[in-house]
């Protein structure tokens, strides 16, 4: 088990955080240890494998609530190429790289219903506010660190955005990604995806790799039609301080 | 094409889109046309709309715009697109 002081969490949330990654050999005595650690704290996530019922139902007991589950996905790069109609339109979404004034607009963009299904969105003791000031915090932690954001367009106009970073072992990760509020249920989403897999193609890299939340089923089900395999699960379970 | 022609080539049209509609996004018959909306129907997600844009354009046998593509929101609308294709209802 890892327990992990989450404190940038103050700054983007507001409140104190601590994550606990539970691993498969962790056992109910493991758990039950960890009672005194999260006492005082305001926020708690555990991220727990699957099937681990007792582990589970021990969190329940201690007031966690499961609020979904992330479901890791992968992709070689061996043909990027995206199915169908979706490389017909393809063809004619670009992407580059964001200057300054496109980093503007798009925490202009976060502040609107962008990630309607982000677990800090839906919590009931946070909202979208914070879902939006806790993604303009991370693009920009990320950024500092050598991340690189980009626009997706169409015609010239600025549909969507993502946000991609490289990992050490020639995998790509992008993490963040959306269109943008007006462009929306247009049949564009794909591209929020393909356009990542063909930067990491662009860059050499042999993988790319990134999370997916079970709140959102119609990214999962992109990912897959663009060729994605999920290859690991873990239940997120959320505690707050009463 | 004669008026009669005419008329039963509309309903033919409306019958294949109607089809596809229901296919694809496995819509309940009963729930009315003006309810066939992107987004408001549980299946009408960016996966299925490409595998209803797909369809139509098989069964139809015409190849869309990328625009039209883009602005097909509704089944009321789809129609306005399909008749700018020569496809009346």
């Amino acid at each position: 088990m890892n327990v992990i002081d989450a404190f940038w969490e103050k700054r983007n949330l507001g409140v104190s955080c601590k994550e606990i990654i539970i691993s498969e050999g962790d056992t109910l005595e493991d758990i039950k240890l960890l009672k005194p650690e999260i006492e005082n704290i305001d926020y708690v996530v555990a991220k727990v494998p699957p099937a681990k019922f007792e582990i589970i139902a021990k969190l329940h007991e201690m007031g966690f609530v499961f609020i979904e589950a992330s479901l890791g996905v992968t992709r070689d790069l061996k043909n990027v190429e995206p199915p169908g109609l979706m490389n017909r339109m393809n063809k004619e979404i670009t992407y580059e790289k964001m200057l300054g004034h496109d980093i503007d607009k798009l925490y202009v963009e976060l502040n609107k219903n962008l990630f309607e299904t982000d677990r800090i969105f839906l919590d009931p003791n946070f909202g979208k506010d914070q879902a939006a000031h806790r993604y303009i915090c991370w693009i920009k932690d990320e950024l500092n660190k050598g991340a690189d954001v980009f626009n997706i367009s169409y015609k010239h106009n600025k549909i969507g955005f993502f946000v991609f970073k490289e990992l050490d072992n020639n995998v790509c990760y992008p993490f963040l990604a959306s269109l943008y509020d007006e462009y929306k249920s247009t049949g564009m989403g794909f591209s929020v995806i393909q356009k990542p897999i063909e930067e990491a193609k662009r860059r050499n890299c042999k993988l790319i790799s990134t999370y997916i939340s079970s709140n959102n089923m119609p990214i999962f089900k992109l990912h897959v039609a663009l060729g994605f395999k999920p290859d690991k699960i873990s239940y997120v379970l959320v505690k707050h301080k009463q | 094409l004669g008026r009669n022609e005419r008329m039963y080539t509309n309903m033919e049209n409306e019958k294949m889109l109607r089809e596809i509609f229901i296919e694809t996004f496995e819509i309940d018959e009963n729930t009315p046309e003006s309810k066939w909306v992107y987004n408001a129907l549980p299946q009408w997600d960016s996966v299925g709309h490409m595998a209803m844009i797909s369809a139509v354009e098989d069964k139809f046998d015409v190849m869309l715009e990328t625009d039209d593509i883009i602005d097909w929101s509704s089944y009321e609308k789809g129609k306005e697109i399909l008749s700018k294709y020569g496809k009346d209802f």
